[in-house]
């Protein structure tokens, strides 16, 4: 009996079993989100109708394969560590890059997305559950948003630059003195004129720095110097407050790496709240100082302090204390917003506190110019790491770059400006260079000119870093550039180029045929080429027919009397492998009128051409020629 | 001693008077006005002004482009610009001067020192 009874249980055990499956079933297909279930190989086991719609696969294309089918190319080596990164810590979490995430549908297009991983521990093994939502829409309305809010700004400027200079005019007798009654009226209408234009500036300063369109451009910067300027720049403004600023006597000279036009913004703004919350008479002190690594600027003013409720909204936007009282003091209820976005981004912290004696002092802590210049030598290189040195201003942006490149073999070193760039290039082996171009002044080609004037590096492959410099891209090509990669960088991608500049960088290094019966010639020619390319040097006609007939020559330097034999027999002979002419430099010293003949790119007499002439029309020659063959290779 | 001649050119009517009426201030100035960059560069080289002030956002021809069309003309290629923008940023100014003007004049500009600020740049011009 017992028996039947445990029978019709469990039956009945099974078929709620069955139907809470059911439930999960119709839960998992109804959610809008796509779901991919995956094993710890990356195999799909498990997917929904939302995925099927989102890709454009239907499930028994989906079933089976690697998950990532559903990754453009390009991402999959992120993936791939993505996925290495979550067997180890199986957390749920938001898949985080340092760069948009991709998905590719059937048909090759991408589209935006965002990616949740949840482990799923199952009685047969480790399961990940990637939910993945398509965020195309939000995107294109976040663009729409700032186009509004820029577009809106720039027009509301027109109209109030016609009503405030109007005001001006009128206020200044433009138009006749005025009834005492009138000024005061104009003086209102004006001064709150102007305050608009200082909202409509702030708005698109913050909406410049949240959409991440401002440039930083990172100096070596005096913070006491700084400081001085900005305290000189704003005394007229004080003056209008009855307040006194000063500089405290025991601040230091110390240096910060940072953008010197935003850093002035960000103390600016401190200042100019200190200045606004002073009482008449009061004084705001400046201060520069060296903590340990950091570099603290303090703004320290004698106002009321800041109430205890509002404490945690200083830094909202349009957070005031209080609303008439902000009123008065002409605030836009943004600077301190901007302050500190603007000190986030330059990799440091701004902070309050209650002043000793009442009043609030603001600090901005900086990594110290010191400690970021440490920074640069990557200590964490292995033994058989490749070295790179990058050209980056932003440290931030390097660290970030450094750490994605070292799973993938690399070792970077960074150098912040162009003096430290050619310094460290000139004085290690660095498989390759990265330049970044960006920001647009920071004059990232001068810097490769310069590179390429240096005999070490002439070789050495460039790999330029750039969002769309179009305008730089002609004068590059000019310098030898291996490759251009867009900005965010995808660091896998990076990679491959690096891969592929170094192998064929290995094949790079220039050989050139030069053919003189002057052994002493031969030596000097040799000594001078040798930093651009590796020189094989011949006397005669028939040992010249021999070498080109072992070797492949990107240039060859042509004696004209070589003994009896004019070297100008030998043209017809010069050719590469395919039957390609060798691009000849006549070099003699009575070289011929000739016919023009394509394969001879320069003619110059040996008594008034100086070597440097020579090195330097071979040396616009091979820079040419590899630019044409960097084309090729794209 | 004659009057200075300054073209002003902005696509906005009001600026255009307001302009005029603040540099008017100074009764050394004499300024003829544009409301667009063709009509610039055929009034820069039939009238030869000493300076022109050049607004930068202009539908169809904006500032810049004006600019390089006088750079291009024997006639004008020499008359000193000065660009007048809203909210120019140091970078914005370098780019100006790099494209061949003068100098920048931030909008809203104050019309009471207008004419005060532009003797200064011309000044300035004079010593280079």
């Amino acid at each position: 009996m017992g028996t039947v009874v445990d029978i019709v249980n469990t039956a009945r055990d099974r078929s709620a079993e069955k139907l809470v499956d059911e439930k999960f079933r119709l839960v998992v297909e109804a959610c809008p989100s796509g779901m991919v279930m995956t094993d710890t190989a990356g195999t799909i086991v498990l997917t929904n109708t939302a995925t099927e719609r989102m890709f454009g696969y239907p499930r028994d294309q989906l079933l089976g394969r690697q998950v990532e089918i559903l990754i453009p190319e390009r991402l999959r080596g992120e993936s791939l560590k993505q996925r290495a990164a979550f067997a180890l810590n199986p957390q749920t979490r938001r898949v985080e890059a340092n760069r948009e995430l991709l998905g590719l549908r059937h048909d090759g297009t991408e589209f935006p997305v965002e990616v949740w991983l949840n482990p799923i521990q199952a009685h047969d093994g480790l399961f990940v559950l990637s939910v993945v939502v398509d965020v195309s829409e939000r995107k294109r309305m976040d663009r729409l948003k700032d186009e509004f809010v820029s577009t809106v700004s720039h027009e509301l400027r027109t109209p109030l630059t016609s009503i405030s200079g109007s005001l001006g005019l009128l206020l200044g007798g433009a138009a006749g003195t005025l009834p005492d009654g009138a000024v005061r009226l104009l003086s209102i209408a004006h001064s709150n004129s102007k305050r608009l234009v200082r909202l409509i500036n702030d708005i698109l300063d913050i909406e410049k720095i949240e959409s991440g369109q401002v440039v930083l451009n990172f100096r070596r910067i005096d913070v006491r110097a700084l400081a001085e300027q900005v305290i000189e720049a704003n005394r007229a403004y004080a003056d209008g407050f009855g307040v006194t600023v000063r500089l405290d006597a025991d601040s230091q000279a110390v240096d910060v790496s940072a953008d010197p036009d935003r850093l002035a913004q960000v103390v600016t703004n401190l200042l100019s709240n200190a200045i606004k919350f002073s009482p008449q008479g009061g004084e705001v002190v400046v201060a520069t100082e060296q903590h340990g690594d950091l570099i603290r600027i303090s703004v320290r003013d004698h106002g009321n302090g800041i109430p205890a409720e509002f404490k945690p909204r200083v830094f909202e936007k349009f957070a005031q204390a209080d609303a008439t009282d902000a009123r008065q003091k002409t605030g836009t209820g943004l600077g301190l917003s901007i302050v500190e976005q603007i000190v986030t981004r330059l990799g440091g912290r701004v902070s309050f506190d209650d002043a000793d004696g009442g009043g609030t002092v603001f600090c901005v802590d900086l990594p110290s110019w010191m400690q970021i210049a440490k920074r640069e030598i990557d200590k964490g290189r292995t033994a058989d790491a490749i070295r790179i040195l990058l050209c980056e201003g932003d440290p931030e942006g390097a660290m970030a770059l450094r750490e994605g490149l070292r799973p993938l073999g690399f070792s970077a070193d960074f150098a912040h400006d162009p003096e430290a760039a050619i310094a460290r290039a000139r004085t290690s082996s660095y498989a390759a260079i990265l330049v970044n171009l960006e920001p647009a002044d920071a004059d990232g080609i001068g810097l490769i000119r310069r590179l390429r004037e240096q005999p070490a590096i002439y070789n050495t492959p460039i790999v330029i870093i750039s969002g769309d410099r179009v305008d730089a891209k002609e004068e590059a090509s000019k310098l030898n550039v291996f490759k251009w990669v867009g900005t965010p960088v995808d660091t896998y991608e990076l990679a491959q180029v690096l891969d592929g500049a170094l192998v064929r960088g290995e094949r790079r290094q220039p050989r050139i045929l030069h053919v003189d019966d002057d052994p002493a010639m031969r030596d000097l020619v040799t000594f001078a080429l040798e930093p651009l390319a590796s020189v094989v040097s011949v006397g005669s006609v028939d040992e010249a027919r021999g070498a080109v007939l072992k070797q492949q020559f990107d240039l060859a330097v042509l004696d004209i009397a070589l003994g009896p034999i004019s070297g100008l027999e030998l043209l017809p002979e010069l050719r590469n492998g395919k039957g390609r002419p060798i691009p000849v430099i006549i070099f003699s010293a009575h070289p011929p009128e000739l016919a023009p003949n394509p394969q001879v790119r320069a003619r110059l007499t040996k008594s008034r051409a100086s070597l440097d002439e020579l090195v330097a029309a071979i040396h616009d020659r091979l820079m040419l020629k590899s630019s044409v063959s960097r084309e090729e290779v794209a | 001693m004659s009057a200075i001649r300054i073209l002003h050119v902005d696509d906005e009517p009001d600026i255009r008077e307001i302009v005029d009426l603040s540099l008017g201030l100074n009764s050394d100035f004499q300024v003829r006005s544009c409301a667009s960059g063709d009509e610039a560069l055929t009034a820069a080289a039939e009238w030869s002004p000493e300076l022109i002030l050049l607004d930068v956002m202009m539908p169809r021809m904006d500032g810049p482009t004006t600019l390089s069309g006088l750079r291009k003309n024997p006639k004008t290629t020499d008359i000193p610009v000065l660009f007048m923008t809203a909210r120019a940023q140091p970078r914005e100014i370098e780019q100006f001067i790099a494209l061949g003007a003068q100098g920048v004049i931030s909008k809203p500009f104050d019309p009471m020192t207008l004419a005060f600020t532009v003797r200064n740049h011309l000044e300035a011009l004079k010593r280079h």
